[in-house]
């Protein structure tokens, strides 16, 4: 049984590549312009690849434990704001008419991010106490569809700073969450920490695809036959990426469950884009 | 021929854009997500590190669950009685400890009629049944002693709204069957020796004071209208009996003595059929369909199929028939792996699918229920940290069982 996501990645590629081949064959119709008109309209294509750091927004907070004697508060996770870098690579497209670009930017996608919680018990005796602390670790592939709007705001030279807006949409490709738990002992006065174990298990099933806005500046470096471009954008997720009420048997069954998260993240990346439009003998594109 | 181009260049960015928001939007609003669920998987903790409880049942009730739960004492060697009132997500509400009894014995039997939950205790210093039924919000609208019955053993509803009740009466060495009505009255019974010696008086004391080490299989139930079984001692062996209050047993399914070999649960399927889980001193076995003797004289040694060697020596067993896609036959145990596990059978007694409860943490089984959307609702403990006894509770949807089976 092939995977609905697999499918959906082939449905992608072929449509892009379909898409692509289409803007080929339209850009050697059109033939000879103007130097000018070949810079003031124009279809660039390359590969980007960066770093993100992820920021796991809880709106909902989620546990397996349900107290009986304390808060539920006392359960809550803590989250290490963009702490994990992650990785992206994927294609960048971009229509470009006097000053304004379309950019497309699909992109496969590494994000991470990381929590931890404690429970605590306690004895008759004061000193009777022991801890378990959890550190998860949360990594998210995502198929990322950003459309976005970019502006330069310098349209000549070889430097050409720009800032962009616009919105995304990703999927969730696979899904995998370490979780190492610590055991503190203090009943011999002194604390005795031990492991409790540590697992990675596929979650998937917890997570769902969710879509956003994005903003951000960058800058683009026209030397060489190549257009070299180097931009950071915040993305912020308006819809959670996590699915309520799925408890997963392992995870579960020793209180593990995640809250529902919106993720927002900061990418700082690097793309090298080539002319596609109006390349023949007689015109270079610089 | 400039406002020409200009216009070719436009009419390509709106083709782009076009074909791009097609793309993004194609792919976003496809939805191959199944829809949510409403599983859960909660572990009722307790800060005291010194406290631990042994659940005993689950029933669903109009805004949420209750659990009958067994709690450790202080001043008493019998096992101290909690109810635990749970939210329709799972979560912990409050909890009420009566502490005038002991003892609670299972099964927890929602009446729909009353919408009050029955269980049966035992007063700890008469011995004396008693009955006692609470509303949705735990407040006792029954608590009712049972006249003449003593140490009660286990119970479970019959098909005409009263209670079934399992006892032992210590002076005549004898083991009883009473049907109870709801207002704890006395309807009708019968009562059968146990036979002669102290052997089996110390096994009964042991059952109550130590629940957690071996507790024997005592439980009862009907096959149909004014035919009953109980699983209890009889002549001296743990057996299967089946009765119909007359002063002789119709039949009985002995075990070895005293309690080496026997029947730990079964469920009647109409026709003479019965789902049937039984131990051979250490090992266990299931057999999802099978006529039983339910007159005359055998042995549960003649049922023994082999050994089941995932299942732990002693595990407690529950079965229940659940529909899902069709209807299986769900025995629910304990593994050697101290997980839950419920092994799933269909109708011709194949074995269909299972599932395993419990991951690092150790789980035990207490109850399995199905739920009023046709979910399981599983109960047992868990050992948070490896070390502190906690209750958890089980509810997988319908969606998910299907998931297990074939």
């Amino acid at each position: 049984m092939i995977p609905k996501d697999s499918l959906l990645g082939n449905r992608i590629t072929i449509v892009s590549i379909l898409f692509l081949l289409a803007l080929t064959s339209e850009g050697q119709y059109n033939g000879k312009k103007s130097l000018e008109g070949f810079l003031d309209t124009q279809f660039w294509l390359g590969l980007k690849v960066g770093v993100n750091y992820t920021q796991a927004f809880p709106e909902t907070r989620n546990s397996g434990f349900s107290p009986i004697d304390y808060s539920s508060d006392s359960l809550q996770k803590n989250y290490d704001d963009f702490a994990l870098p992650g990785a992206h690579v994927g294609l960048e497209m971009n229509f470009y008419h006097k000053g304004f670009s379309i950019s497309f930017q699909p992109a496969y996608k590494r994000s991470r991010y990381q929590y931890n919680s404690m429970l605590n018990w306690r004895g008759a005796n004061s000193g009777n106490r022991f801890e378990t602390r959890y550190d998860v670790e949360q990594r998210l592939d995502l198929i990322e569809l950003p459309l976005m709007l970019k502006y330069d705001i310098i349209r000549s030279g070889k430097i050409r700073p720009f800032v962009m807006v616009g919105g995304f949409h990703s999927r969730i490709a696979s899904a995998q969450k370490d979780v190492e738990v610590t055991q503190i002992d203090y009943s011999s006065g002194t604390p005795l920490t031990s492991g409790g174990g540590n697992t990675t298990l596929g979650v998937k099933d917890s997570f769902r695809a969710f879509s956003g806005i994005s903003g951000g500046v960058g800058v683009n470096l026209d030397y060489w036959n190549i257009r070299t471009v180097f931009e950071v954008n915040y993305k912020r997720s308006l819809s959670s990426a996590t699915r309520q009420n799925v408890s997963q048997n392992e995870l579960a069954s020793f209180g593990e469950m995640s809250d529902e998260v919106f993720l927002r993240d900061i990418n700082i990346s690097l793309g090298f884009v080539f002319p596609f439009r109006f390349i023949n003998s007689s015109l270079k594109a610089f | 021929m400039k406002k020409s181009s200009a216009t070719s260049s436009f009419t390509s960015i709106y083709r782009a854009a076009l074909a791009l928001c097609i793309l993004v939007m194609g792919t976003a609003c496809s939805n191959d997500e199944p829809a949510l669920t409403e599983a859960f998987l909660k572990i009722y903790d307790d800060s005291d590190l010194d406290v631990s409880y042994r659940p005993i049942d689950v029933v669903e009730t109009v805004d949420g669950y209750i659990i009958l739960t067994g709690t450790e004492l202080s001043k008493s060697d019998f096992m101290g009685i909690s109810l635990m009132k749970i939210d329709e997500k799972g979560e912990y509400v409050f909890e009420v400890a009566l502490s005038d009894y002991v003892v609670p014995i299972g099964d927890l039997y929602l009446n729909s009629a009353d919408s009050n939950s029955y269980f049966f205790a035992m007063n700890p210093t008469s011995f004396q049944a008693v009955l006692i039924g609470v509303n949705p919000a735990l407040e006792i609208e029954v608590d009712v002693p049972i006249g003449g019955i003593d140490y009660p053993l286990s119970a479970a509803p019959l098909s005409n709204g009263n209670l079934l009740l399992q006892s032992y009466d210590p002076l005549s060495q004898e083991t009883e069957i009473s049907e109870i009505s709801l207002d704890g009255s006395f309807v009708s019974g019968n009562s059968y020796s146990i036979g002669p010696g102290d052997d089996v008086l110390d096994e009964i004391t042991n059952h109550y004071l130590n629940t957690s080490e071996r507790p024997l299989p005592f439980f009862c139930g009907e096959v149909t209208a004014g035919s009953y079984y109980f699983n209890g001692f009889y002549n001296y062996i743990f057996s299967l009996v089946f009765t119909d209050f007359s002063n002789a047993p119709s039949g009985v399914i002995q075990g070895l003595r005293p309690s080496k070999a026997g029947i730990r649960s079964v469920l009647s399927q109409g026709s003479g059929n019965f789902a049937v889980s039984g131990f051979q001193f250490d090992e266990n076995y299931q057999l999802a369909s099978i006529t039983l003797p339910t007159s005359g004289n055998s042995s549960s040694a003649d049922l023994y199929t082999g050994d089941m060697a995932e299942l732990k020596p002693y595990t407690p067993v529950n079965i229940i028939n659940h529909s899902a896609g069709s209807t299986f036959t769900v025995f629910a145990s304990e593994t050697k792996g101290n997980q839950i596990l419920l092994n799933f059978y269909d109708q011709n007694g194949a074995i269909a699918g299972m599932h395993r409860i419990g991951f690092l943490n150790p789980y035990s089984f207490s109850s399995i229920k199905t739920g009023s959307d046709n979910s399981l609702l599983v109960l047992g403990t868990t050992f948070v940290a490896g070390r502190f006894e906690r209750i958890a509770l089980n509810k997988i949807p319908e969606s998910e069982v299907l998931s297990f089976v074939n």
